[in-house]
């Protein structure tokens, strides 16, 4: 197997490269890094500061289709509130995915188990090529997380015109244990109508998601429902969401839904990019005032410039507003709550590497 | 394989309101909030929730993380504050947890300088939020506690709450200290302190004489002390080496004996909690004293900041020894307070003494059934605790350093002056009142129905 074909650190729900057969072995390596300086405004306590926005490392093997795969993240141990944390509060690697699985590339079918990603949020960062800046609309609202223990199971059809991928899992997250006998099921439709026209398959994708979930002790309604339009060519990126959440954080009150678009454009002349994002956030629709909006922009040098390839590092400048009605302000009616905004420059790499590998003789 | 579960399960999973969905919520909350303690020592966090069960008082007390998780909740249906319009509002030093009950007549022992001050003691919660949250909170505990008094209608409640919010803002607002009138609660609060500190009646119940004049810790039923561990008398001896270093403890102390504390207050009954006898090396008991160690964990963040406010203390040990310099009215209240760390936990240092005299709401009960205490009273212990709570808030300082009183004042003025206040925290207390015990009746019958932890065995069984 070429370096190329190596499937070691592809996730489940990316199309399993049906007809394309893949033989002998081997192993990848992925890192997603990035440092911020942040100010913040309006100002007063901590409002500006330096973080660490991404730390991801992906390690995966190949051999024959059977693999795994192991995702780890950095997260501030003791979280955003807390001094209780582990030596000190220091950063340390979550696994947020931990998967076996098995791609039959010459069925388009891929099966995995274990600590698996979210079909939503696994295509979401797919589709928004700066996560590094901000996480999709679902993760940065808490409606979704990264992974969840349990099973999934994705088929590609040939040409990749469809996709079809649903996972059976605990719906507690990576971070929580299970805590209730119900299982979420999700599914996830892809569905890509200029695959079979000769254009490249991601040049129009429409994506189609619906989860049943139950969360918490109390087996609290944990629902989702999102329809999503992407659109990839070699220098533009973007895309449109509708997310809508019946359920959230164990509180089954909680009903929200969201809309978001974002675009993307790296000129093909010089090494920059620019992109602006917009999520309208509605917490109760049917009621009025219970907007939150965040808007996102922003402007970047790729690194190297001379690079061959896709350079591997960014240094970002961007902005980001968000506005919330005074109603679901944090605390009713709180006008200093309403508006923040930020400022920030961000130094980000995303490179991956893989090599073709043979059994080791502890393994014959 | 999921289909044929799916429907049953589909249809357990709560629907969008009523009392199911409200219990699912308060279970998640009352869990998370505990977790810390239920992984270590799960019977003691379901002795807190069966004593959190015995009346709505006690369910108050061991309900914050609820009542901020509910203020917090983005939904229309809330009553919007008409104040916290600057950043700076919202990052006020807070006592955190200013109930009736934390209010605490600090009376210097017999020699000592000072007059006695009231203040809000355990400041376990107290870290940088809304000025507002902390003055709700006191109105809800003043609300709770008056609706336990036989008589004591919505009128009688809410004179007590506007009573509180007319003294909050004078204090606030004026630019000479004022000095209400005590009241009746508060001076038997005094008085009971003038009476039993000499005695030093609680030493006495405790301990007993034992060889060389030296008293040891009774370790019965009735004292709810015991024996420590190994280990548990290493964390000791850890933080009673750390409080000589430090300079907090007389140079001449020397430790009597210590024991393992149980069965004490309700939002932290499953902290660790230590008592130690100890003198100064006279062989008679004069000069025997007894000292709280407790163990204190993270607060639960108050709602309604515009910032995070991270990382601003070293630890929980720090953050509560802060909060009590800047937010008692004396820096000797408790002249034994501090915080420090041992044996990995953050613990805090406390006398354990009759001269600290906290307001007991069972006790007022009593005091109000034999007709010694009336509505009257209830309204000067709401001015009390509003003059008090205003203190302290004005004595602190916002997140980012400025002086809060200057803040909070400015926020209330543009937010339409005492008269606003008032109206508002009319209006929230009832409705958080009526939340709470909805809530209280709720959480009783998820214990009946879920068990003594409301059902986080689960997560005790091991990682699945």
């Amino acid at each position: 197997m070429s370096t190329t074909t190596c499937m070691a650190l592809v996730a489940t729900l990316v199309p399993a490269e049906p007809g394309r057969e893949g033989t002998g072995g081997c192993i990848g390596f992925g890192a997603e890094v990035a440092g911020r300086f942040t100010q913040r405004l309006p100002r007063g306590g901590v409002d500006r500061g330096f973080t660490l926005s991404r730390s991801r490392f992906d390690f995966g093997m190949d051999r024959d289709g059977a693999g795994a795969r192991l995702v780890l993240a950095g997260v501030r141990s003791g979280g955003e509130d807390s001094y209780i944390g582990v030596a000190g509060e220091s950063i340390v690697p979550q696994i947020q995915v931990a998967e076996a699985r098995y791609r039959a590339t010459g069925m388009g079918l891929t099966v995995s188990a274990g600590l698996v990603d979210d079909p939503w949020v696994s295509t979401s960062n797919a589709s928004w090529d700066l996560r590094a800046t901000a996480p999709g609309m679902g993760e940065s609202q808490a409606w979704l997380e990264r992974s969840d223990l349990g099973a999934a199971a994705a088929w590609t059809s040939p040409d990749h015109w469809a996709t079809v991928a649903g996972t059976f899992t605990a719906g507690e997250g990576p971070a929580r244990r299970e805590r209730n006998n119900g299982q979420d099921t999700a599914g996830l439709l892809i569905l890509r109508p200029l695959a079979n026209l000769g254009g490249e398959p991601g040049l129009l994708e429409l994506h189609a998601y619906g989860r049943e979930g139950s969360r918490g002790l109390g087996l609290t309604r944990d629902h989702r429902a999102g329809l999503r339009m992407t659109h990839r060519s070699p220098w533009v990126a973007g895309g449109a969401e509708w997310l809508r959440a019946w359920g959230v954080g164990g509180d089954a009150r909680r009903s929200p839904r969201g809309l978001s678009g974002w675009a993307q454009v790296t000129p093909k002349a010089t090494p920059t990019l620019a992109w602006a994002r917009l999520d309208h956030i509605d917490e109760a629709p049917g009621t009025s005032n219970t907007r939150r909006v965040r808007t996102s922009v922003g402007v970047g040098l790729q690194l190297p410039p001379d690079g061959v390839t896709t350079p591997p590092l960014r240094l970002l400048v961007g902005w980001d507003r968000e506005t919330r009605d005074e109603s679901i302000a944090s605390l009713a009616g709180a006008a200093a709550t309403t508006r923040t905004d930020a400022i920030f420059v961000q130094l980000d790499l995303r490179a991956r590497e893989s090599t073709a590998t043979s059994p080791t003789p502890q393994d014959i | 394989m999921r289909i044929v579960a799916f429907v049953p399960l589909a249809l357990l999973a709560c629907s969008p309101g009523g009392p199911t969905a409200r219990a699912a919520f308060i279970q998640e909350v009352l869990v998370e909030d505990n977790r810390v303690w239920l992984t270590r020592d799960p019977d003691l966090v379901a002795r807190k929730f069966n004593a959190m069960a015995d009346d709505p008082y006690d369910f108050m007390r061991g309900t914050v993380a609820l009542h901020f998780a509910d203020l917090a909740r983005p939904r229309a249906a809330r009553t919007p504050t008409r104040f916290l319009g600057t950043p700076s509002s919202t990052s006020v030093l807070l006592v955190g947890d200013p109930h009736p009950e934390n209010a605490t007549l600090c009376h210097p022992e017999t020699g000592q300088p000072g007059a006695p001050s009231l203040e809000f003691v355990d400041l376990d919660a107290a870290g940088f939020g809304p000025w507002t949250v902390d003055v709700r909170r006191a109105a809800l505990g003043l609300r709770i506690l008056a609706g336990g008094l036989p008589g004591c209608d919505a009128d009688c409640q809410e004179d007590g709450v506007v009573a509180m919010a007319t003294a909050y803002s004078r204090r606030i607002m004026d630019t000479e200290p004022s000095s209400p009138e005590a009241g009746r609660i508060i001076g038997d609060l005094v008085e009971r302190a003038a009476e039993r500190g000499p005695e030093n009646r609680r030493l006495r119940k405790l301990t007993s004489e034992a060889r060389e004049g030296r008293r040891r810790f009774m370790h019965t039923d009735d004292t709810r002390l015991e024996p420590l561990s190994r280990q548990e008398r290493a964390v000791v001896d850890e933080a009673m080496h750390a409080w000589r270093n430090r300079g907090d403890a007389p140079q001449d102390m020397r430790v009597l004996d210590r024991a393992r504390r149980f069965g004490s207050g309700i939002s932290s009954q499953p902290a660790l909690r230590f008592a130690v006898a100890w003198d100064r090396g006279d062989p008679s008991d004069e000069d025997d004293r007894l000292l709280q160690l407790r163990e204190v964990i993270d607060p639960p963040p108050p709602p309604g900041r515009a910032l995070q406010q991270t990382s601003l203390f070293d630890d929980n040990a720090q953050r509560v020894e802060y909060a009590a310099t800047l937010l008692w009215s004396r820096a000797d209240a408790d002249p034994r307070a501090s915080g420090l760390r041992a044996g990995g936990y953050d613990l805090k240092t406390m006398s354990w003494t009759d001269w600290l005299q906290p307001i007991d709401h069972e006790r007022v009960l009593e005091a109000w059934v034999e007709g010694r205490y009336t509505p009257a009273d209830i309204e000067m212990l709401g001015a009390t605790l509003g003059d008090v709570l205003a203190g302290s808030h004005g004595r602190g300082e916002t997140a980012s350093g400025r002086g809060s009183r200057a803040v909070i004042r400015a926020d209330l003025e543009s937010g339409g002056g005492p008269a606003a206040l008032r109206g508002e925290l009319r209006t929230v207390s009832r409705l958080d009142t009526r939340q709470l015990e909805r809530d209280h009746r709720i959480f009783i019958d998820l214990l009946d129905s879920q068990g003594p932890l409301l059902g986080a065995e689960h997560i005790l069984e091991g990682v699945r």
